[in-house]
């Protein structure tokens, strides 16, 4: 039966009545309440009660949970990488393979799943705001520029994996065209991580507009002129950009050209000899985009990044991929954005990478990749995130240099809070061109 | 001229916020406008999230809260009011209670159908498509039950429940689907 004919029958029945004494039930509860005293009194009461909580709330929070300053604070992500690279011009294109030596077309079909999952160009809008990450940075030049800043505050990294809603924010309203305009050419955009913020700060922020996260207009000396936490869209977002113009005043057109945050990651040798593999993923349906992109980076050390070195140069060689390089891979697993429902390597049972030298020709080694991974976890909640995946890749070895070229790895798979399982898909994308 | 005197009694076209103004001066006819509006689609969710035996008091203390809701929590629709009120007791009680968890009740469904007109095909027809809810996630069946019995929009479903639009929208998805598949024997009730 397809979904018009479901809808269909759906419609042809409706919800029976309720049971005819809950009519009475409620009437008589109603009218008891018109006859209670007045709820004037009563709200005072829960006032009184609330206040109360709450600076018990405060009291109890400020001796439990240690801030920046106190003996024993250390940010919440410390030793987790979560930097990514995608480069918006190359968004609709397949990766930066060689263009010179070994043929591609047998590849043809890996690349076409591969662009299945990446971003789409609109979706990478976000990218070309020029950003600053540091507040004080953001600060100084509201100052100098005399303009309010634009506070995008997350709960997480907002270049990296964050919360769901923050993934949503960056592929939608950030990424449309009006909005990128107006707040690259009007504001001094910043976006923060609200665990690395100065806490007084905000507590400042909050304190004059109560937001949990979202974005922020606030004057170069600390007022907030206007925000939205919830329901953001394009048109909810240019009214925000509007009324906190109106709260400040006229500002001079600004054009500043956007940094690259994101740059040396998949591409390059880091410093120590290792690469920074960059990560997209995104829950998926039939094969297409189901869902915002989380980006991701995936940090091999030299040594690990040796592995994939053939030990051999002859076609058919094949050798495993050592476990612990594998488990690490296991970020690919995870296609919602939030870091408290990806899977760590200790979290995986079962992961298997292998790679086998399919051809040698043009100076090149064609490797083929195959891997699996299946990993559970239970997040902060304590609900239960089950994720599997198997992929395939291509490494292009440079055998003249004995170096890899590129890397590319293309997975598919199940992830979901239990029970419900979603289908999933993600990139993993190296080239040694910077 | 006693017409002109009159307050106008409560109609069907009388906005929420009408009705619970007129509720609150005293007038109960309002609430039973309110009740009667609402109260359909807004049991089912209950039978669907707590079953039949709990659906009656999670109805009733919806209505209570929101009668005895200060202006200020009222400033968003009543309908999305009512239905996360409902939700939210219903959680707060499976997880007091394990009994009833993973628990699918049935839904109690009529059919309006002015095909099917013989009472056994009707029987038919109600209890096909609520086996077939029943045996839907729940996270699906309640997209389902707000989208097709409560009429109401993914941004709003979204909201009562608390997840991303783009997550409601594949929660109904998927159901539509799983539905297609346990209904395909049923061709013949259609």
């Amino acid at each position: 039966m397809n979904p018009e004919e479901v809808e269909r029958l759906l419609g042809r029945v409706e919800p029976a009545p309720p049971p005819q004494p809950l009519e009475r039930r409620v009437l008589a509860a109603g009218e008891r309440l018109l006859n209670r005293e007045p709820a004037r009194r009563r709200i005072w009461g829960m006032a009184g009660v609330a206040a109360a909580c709450l600076l018990l709330s405060v009291v109890v929070g400020r001796i439990l949970v240690p801030r920046p300053g106190d003996p024993g604070w250390a940010p919440c992500r410390t030793g987790v990488e979560l930097e990514t690279h995608l480069d918006a011009a190359l968004a609709d294109k397949p990766p930066a393979f060689p263009t010179i030596g070994p043929s591609l077309d047998a590849y043809a079909a890996l690349f076409h799943r591969a662009d299945a999952v990446k971003p789409l160009p609109q979706e990478l809008g976000w990218q070309r705001i020029p950003w600053v990450t540091n507040l004080e940075e953001a600060q100084r030049l509201a100052r100098n520029e005399r303009r309010p800043m634009l506070l995008w505050v997350t709960s997480d990294d907002p270049l990296g994996r964050c919360c769901g809603c923050a993934a949503g924010l960056r592929a939608g309203p950030l990424s449309r065209e009006e909005v990128v305009r107006r707040i690259s050419t009007e504001f001094v955009p910043a976006a923060l991580d609200k665990n690395v913020l100065p806490g007084d700060f905000l507590k400042s922020i909050r304190g004059q507009l109560p937001q949990y996260h979202g974005l922020w207009i606030v004057s170069p000396d600390g007022k907030v002129l206007a925000g939205i936490e919830k329901r953001i869209t394009e048109q909810s977002v240019l009214q925000t950009l509007d009324a906190g113009l109106k709260a400040f005043g006229p500002v001079a057109p600004r054009a500043v050209e956007p940094v690259d945050l994101l740059r040396g990651r998949g591409a390059g040798l880091q410093r120590d000899g290792g690469v920074s593999l960059a990560v997209i993923a995104r829950l998926m349906h039939k094969g297409a985009r189901d869902g915002p992109v989380a980006y991701d980076a995936l940090h091999l050390s030299a040594q690990e990044w040796s592995a994939f070195a053939p030990p051999a140069r002859t076609e058919g060689t094949s050798w495993t991929i050592p476990d612990g390089v594998a488990r690490k891979f296991c970020r690919i697993l995870s296609p919602v954005s939030d870091e408290d429902l990806t899977p760590r390597p200790e979290h995986v049972s079962q992961s298997e990478l292998r790679a086998t030298i399919a051809s040698v020709e043009g100076g090149a080694a064609m490797v083929r990749l195959t891997g699996r991974w299946e990993a559970e976890h239970s997040n902060s909640e304590k609900k239960k995130v089950r994720a599997s995946a198997t992929a395939e890749g291509l490494v292009v070895i440079d055998l003249e240099k004995n170096a890899v070229r590129s890397f590319l790895l293309v997975a598919g798979g199940t992830y979901g809070i239990l029970p419900e399982l979603r289908e999933s898909g993600a990139v993993v994308e190296w080239t040694a061109n910077r | 001229m006693i017409a002109v005197l009159m307050p106008n009694p409560p109609s069907a076209e009388s906005s929420d916020d009408e009705l619970v103004g007129r509720y609150r001066s005293g007038d109960l006819d309002a609430l039973l406008t309110l009740y009667r509006r609402y109260s359909g689609p807004l049991y089912l969710y209950a039978c669907s999230l707590a079953g039949a035996s709990r659906a009656e008091d999670l109805v009733q203390e919806a209505f209570v809260r929101l009668m005895s809701a200060g202006r200020d929590r009222l400033r968003e629709t009543i309908r999305p009011f009512l239905y996360a009120i409902v939700r939210n007791l219903a959680r707060d009680e499976s997880r007091r209670s394990s009994v009833e968890k993973g628990h699918a009740p049935a839904l109690a469904l009529r059919s309006v159908s002015t095909e099917v007109d013989d009472p056994e095909s009707r029987r038919r027809l109600e209890q096909a498509v609520a086996g077939a809810l029943d045996r839907l996630p729940a996270d699906q069946r309640e997209a389902v039950v707000l989208k097709v019995y409560a009429g109401m929009t993914f941004e709003e479903i979204a909201e009562v429940v608390s997840i991303p639009q783009g997550t409601a929208i594949s929660r109904y998805r998927y159901a539509i689907e799983k539905l297609g598949q346990l209904l395909g024997d049923q061709k013949e009730v259609t």
